[in-house]
């Protein structure tokens, strides 16, 4: 026969059904932690930010504690100085092409590892990949060695294939730094163009070939179509990344020649570490702030509808 | 017609052939950089440019670890190299223990409670934890100040976390949702209390999920610049990231000639590694838990 | 073994009724199953007794005490004595098979020997005795109910909860799961609550069933019971495979004939009493208890019918009879054989007549 257990007391006190209520509650307290962080670090100083935008707090000496509100007087200096509508349209032209590198890489990328032609796509993938996994701060560094006029390893590989060399990061700072910036950015696209093109069932396809299509046909008409929300997703995020793109710039060029790649990020940091006008340059943070928060929105509108 | 289908049986393998040739570009583009790191890294007279070496040396690598001095004339800064290992570490561990402790309590909270307005507050927190890290940075100075975290990697550590956790916190929530109530229900039928069901069956059971949010957390602290280069201000006190920016003292178009380039280069390839190996594992872990949903 | 007390149970989710005042009584040591189509209320009961639901009004009791009594008691699943089995079997994907079984003695903190004999005792009862290594994903589905099983036998509950626990078996390896529970359950002597939307495993394996409709319960008893009297239209529709025949007539009580618009047919004095009083009633018989004749047949009654299909299960037949926009079910031995369109004459046995209230569906005779 069964081997014979103590039966198991039930046991019910006062106690237990107060340890029990409190076991229930304290699910609640879980939050705790994570949203403390969240707020006290995050949530915080944006708010803030927002507050010293109206403000001429600096970074040192006596406005570090007592400044004042001075309402719109930073947002006018901004807006009548033109540093910073050239960082502005820095800004803007710098986003413009990163975007449109990075997208057509990633796009390259994602046909390469979705398609049917080519073999070792795994490897290729991982290869591929590799750029998004290193840490940000080595990658200027990488680049710098190339981009040297004297002795850069492009300039020395144009030279031998007969081109002139470049001064690149004087001369064509901005192509340097979006050249960078793709660099490793154009995994983004990557990753998410190809898990797009993967999710389209293979049957469509199929049914092409039985029809005799062409490749072309197979791509404008299925492949595009089918994966148009990603793609808009995916340029929204490119877009949005490279806003507030603050390390590669800030190491190869910082800013460099005469403000000709000066971004938005850079200038707010200058102003508020270089200049010590804490407020300004929160204000700066400001503005990029709300072009991201719209862009986020756009973002979450199109995720609903994927 | 007939040119019609010579261009299609041209375009054919052609599309082929420039298909190659494309994947070769991107792929010098990618590696190119890439060269002059590893090969100043095993030479024992590492210049700022590419140069095949004339002998492979590990001499730099025991430079980093500080078990053989420089030449004298060098930066001084290398003295402190093991020391940026140690403080990356640092921030690193830091990150990592407190993401996966916090997000992962938030994640099962969010996943086990049921209250009105739960997507609209998942949402929020994801767009709050977008915000330009510029915006935040300049207050987040001020902030800092007040907890004594200048100069503390520790700090530095929690502030990283601390710009991570919504992303994570929705991993983890995924994780958790995946986890069937009826194992909890279970193991209360069977004597557990909440918290004896949430440590011997739940937790176990999000081990993939804990281990990519381990992994990204500490790739996170890891590969940061950003926050140190604000908080962190004595060389010693560096980590990888800001003591490779410090020790490349450049002005675009020249590049510092006091420079040791072969250790920094070691210590780069040192710093590299973790990263691709980490994101990589991270990345298979994420796969096979893809894989197995669609299975079950 | 323990008796389990429902009393006028009542369960609200927000607007949703799930269990409208239930009270039922489940004796000491018997299996009794919990019967009803999809949303009937009675995995939501079983629940209930688990104590993984609160009710909303209404008192349950487990072994003559209250556990839980809809305002300041109520009992955590833990301290009710109960053990259940899920319909996903709910192994922990993250142990062995022997520390799936092992679990709720390992959380009582029995010593190491014991748990292991008796693990060991299970395992063998249950066949199971070579999988013990294994992790659950690599067990079929009838090895995994069996272990879900042992899981919940091991710490000799009072209680044993099912919510339908062969509802993922293919057929041939549902009946003999059924004999090996209601055999274990003998031997175990706990008292068992069954849920299970499939009449004939309840009608299988039960002492008693409550079948359930809309979170009422419709009626309790035995299947035989069920079977013989069915309260009302639901019941006797539900339970039978093929279901009764429901048919709606106009009752003459002057006459005691039953009209049914296509033919009328004469009540054995008996009923007419019973049914002076209603007018529009549904006569029901089961398709086993009519008489098929292939030879024309004199007499008040039998009545003429035309065959129009027939399903051939080599054991038996049911052949489906219409006339003039009635039809009947009938089931027949397997040599019965005719051509679909001839005539047929049944009757049917006056003992197994039912007749329901057309408003109430509430059976009168």
């Amino acid at each position: 026969m069964i081997t014979k257990i103590k039966r198991l007391r039930i046991v019910r006190t006062n106690s237990t059904k107060l340890k029990y209520k409190l076991e229930e509650i304290i699910i609640i307290f879980f939050l705790f932690p994570a949203l403390a962080l969240f707020i006290t670090f995050q949530v915080i100083p944006t708010l803030w930010a927002i507050y010293f935008s109206f403000t001429d707090i600096a970074l040192y000496g006596k406005k570090l504690f007592e400044y004042k509100f001075i309402g719109l007087n930073n947002y006018e200096k901004l807006f009548s100085d033109e540093i910073f509508w050239k960082s502005f349209s820095v800004t803007f032209e710098y986003c413009t092409f990163s975007l449109l590198l990075r997208f057509t890489l990633g796009f390259i990328a994602a046909l390469y590892i979705t398609s049917r032609l080519f073999k070792g796509k795994a490897i290729i993938a991982g290869l591929l990949i590799i750029p998004y996994t290193l840490p940000g701060a080595v990658i200027p560094y990488m680049w710098i060695s190339m981009l040297d006029s004297r002795y850069g390893t492009l300039n020395k590989v144009l030279m031998l294939l007969g081109l002139p060399p470049q001064s690149w990061l004087y001369e064509r700072a901005m192509q340097s730094v979006v050249m960078v910036n793709c660099w490793s950015g154009y995994v983004l696209a990557m990753l998410i163009l190809a898990s797009a093109i993967k999710s389209i069932p293979d049957e469509y396809y199929e049914v092409c070939e039985i029809y005799g299509a062409s490749r072309l046909f197979k791509f404008t008409k299925i492949t595009l179509p089918l994966i148009k929300w990603p793609l808009v997703l995916s340029l929204i995020l490119i877009f949005k990344e490279d806003i507030d793109d603050f390390t590669y710039v800030f190491i190869l060029t910082e800013g460099g020649p005469n403000y000709r790649t000066e971004l938005l990020s850079l200038y707010a940091y200058h102003k508020a570490f270089a200049f010590y006008e804490l407020g300004a340059g929160c204000a700066v943070g400001l503005i990029i702030m709300i072009i991201v928060f719209l862009l986020t929105l756009a973002q979450i509108k199109i995720s609903r509808i994927m | 017609m007939n040119t019609r289908r010579l261009i299609r049986s041209l375009s054919e393998p052609s599309i082929e052939v420039i298909g190659y040739v494309v994947l070769f570009f991107m792929i010098a583009y990618i590696y190119a950089p890439m060269i002059w790191l590893f090969l100043t890294a095993f030479s024992p007279k590492g210049g700022p440019f590419l140069e095949i070496p004339k002998s492979f040396t590990l001499e730099n690598f025991a430079i980093v670890f500080g078990l053989k001095k420089i030449r004298a004339g060098a930066a001084a800064l290398s003295l402190y190299m093991h020391r940026w290992i140690v403080n990356s570490l640092i921030i690193a561990i830091t990150t990592m223990v407190v993401t996966v402790v916090t997000a992962s309590m938030a994640g099962y909270a969010l996943s086990r409670l049921r209250f009105r307005g739960k997507s609209i507050f998942m949402v929020g927190l994801l767009v709050l934890g977008m915000m330009p890290t510029i915006a935040k940075l300049l207050p987040l100075y001020k902030l800092c100040i007040m907890f004594g975290f200048i100069n503390n990697l520790v700090g530095a550590g929690i502030v990283v976390a601390s710009g991570i956790i919504p992303v994570q916190i929705w991993i983890m929530k995924g994780f958790f949702d995946h986890i069937p109530r009826e194992l909890e229900e279970q193991a209360w039928i069977f004597g557990c209390s909440k918290l004896e069901a949430l440590f011997r069956v739940v937790l176990p059971c999000a081990g993939p999920g804990l281990s990519v949010v381990a992994f990204l957390s500490f790739l996170a602290g890891w590969g940061n610049f950003i926050i140190p280069l604000i908080l962190i201000r004595t060389e010693p006190l560096y980590p990888i990231s800001l003591g490779i920016a410090a020790s490349f003292i450049h002005h675009p178009g020249e590049i510092g000639l006091a420079v040791p380039y072969g250790p920094l280069c070691a210590l780069s390839l040192i710093y590299v590694i973790p990263s691709m190996t980490l994101y990589f594992i991270a990345r298979k872990y994420l796969m096979q838990i893809k894989l197995a949903k669609m299975e079950v | 073994m323990v008796r389990v007390f429902f009393e006028k149970a009542t369960k609200y989710f927000g607007r949703v009724r799930a269990v409208e005042d239930l009270t039922l009584e489940v004796k000491s040591g018997e299996l009794m199953v919990l019967l009803g189509p999809s949303g009937c209320g009675k995995t939501t009961t079983l629940r209930l007794v688990a104590g993984l639901e609160r009710l909303t009004r209404g008192k349950i009791y487990i072994d003559d005490e209250v556990v839980d009594d809809a305002s300041s008691t109520f009992v955590p699943p833990r301290y009710r004595g109960v053990s259940m089995v899920f319909q996903s079997y709910a192994l922990f994907p993250h142990l062995s098979v022997f520390d799936n079984i092992a679990f709720p003695l390992v959380i009582a903190k029995v010593p190491k020997n014991v748990i292991r004999k008796r693990v060991y005792e299970l395992a063998e009862m249950l066949g199971i005795k070579e999988l013990l290594n294994r992790k659950p994903r690599q067990l079929s589905g009838g090895q995994q109910q069996r272990v879900a099983l042992a899981r919940a036998l091991i710490s000799e509950p009072k209680i044993l909860l099912l919510d339908e626990p062969l509802a993922n078996l293919d057929a041939k390896l549902r009946v003999s799961a059924r004999i090996m529970i209601k055999k274990i359950q003998r031997q175990f002597k706990c008292t068992t609550i069954y849920v299970t939307h499939d009449q004939s495993e309840a009608m299988a394996i039960s002492d008693r069933i409550a079948v359930m409709k809309d979170g009422k319960i419709q009626q309790v008893g035995s299947p035989e019971e069920l079977y013989h009297k069915p309260i009302n239209t639901f019941v006797a529709d539900f339970i039978g495979n093929p279901s009764m025949n429901l048919i709606e007539c106009t009752f003459d009580s002057a006459n005691g004939i039953l009209d049914f618009g296509a033919f009328k047919f004469k009540l054995p004095r008996v009923y007419v009493e019973a049914l002076k009083d209603y007018k529009e009633v549904i006569f029901g018989i089961r398709p086993e208890h009519i008489i098929v004749s292939k030879e024309p047949r004199e007499g008040n009654e039998y009545i003429e019918f035309r065959v129009y299909a027939m399903e051939k299960y080599g054991y038996r037949n049911i052949v489906i009879l219409e006339k003039e926009g009635i039809q009947i079910t009938v089931v027949t031995h397997p040599t019965f054989d005719i051509d679909v369109g001839s005539k047929v004459w049944i009757g049917f046995d006056p003992k197994r007549i039912r007749i329901y209230d057309k408003k109430t569906g509430k059976l009168l005779v």
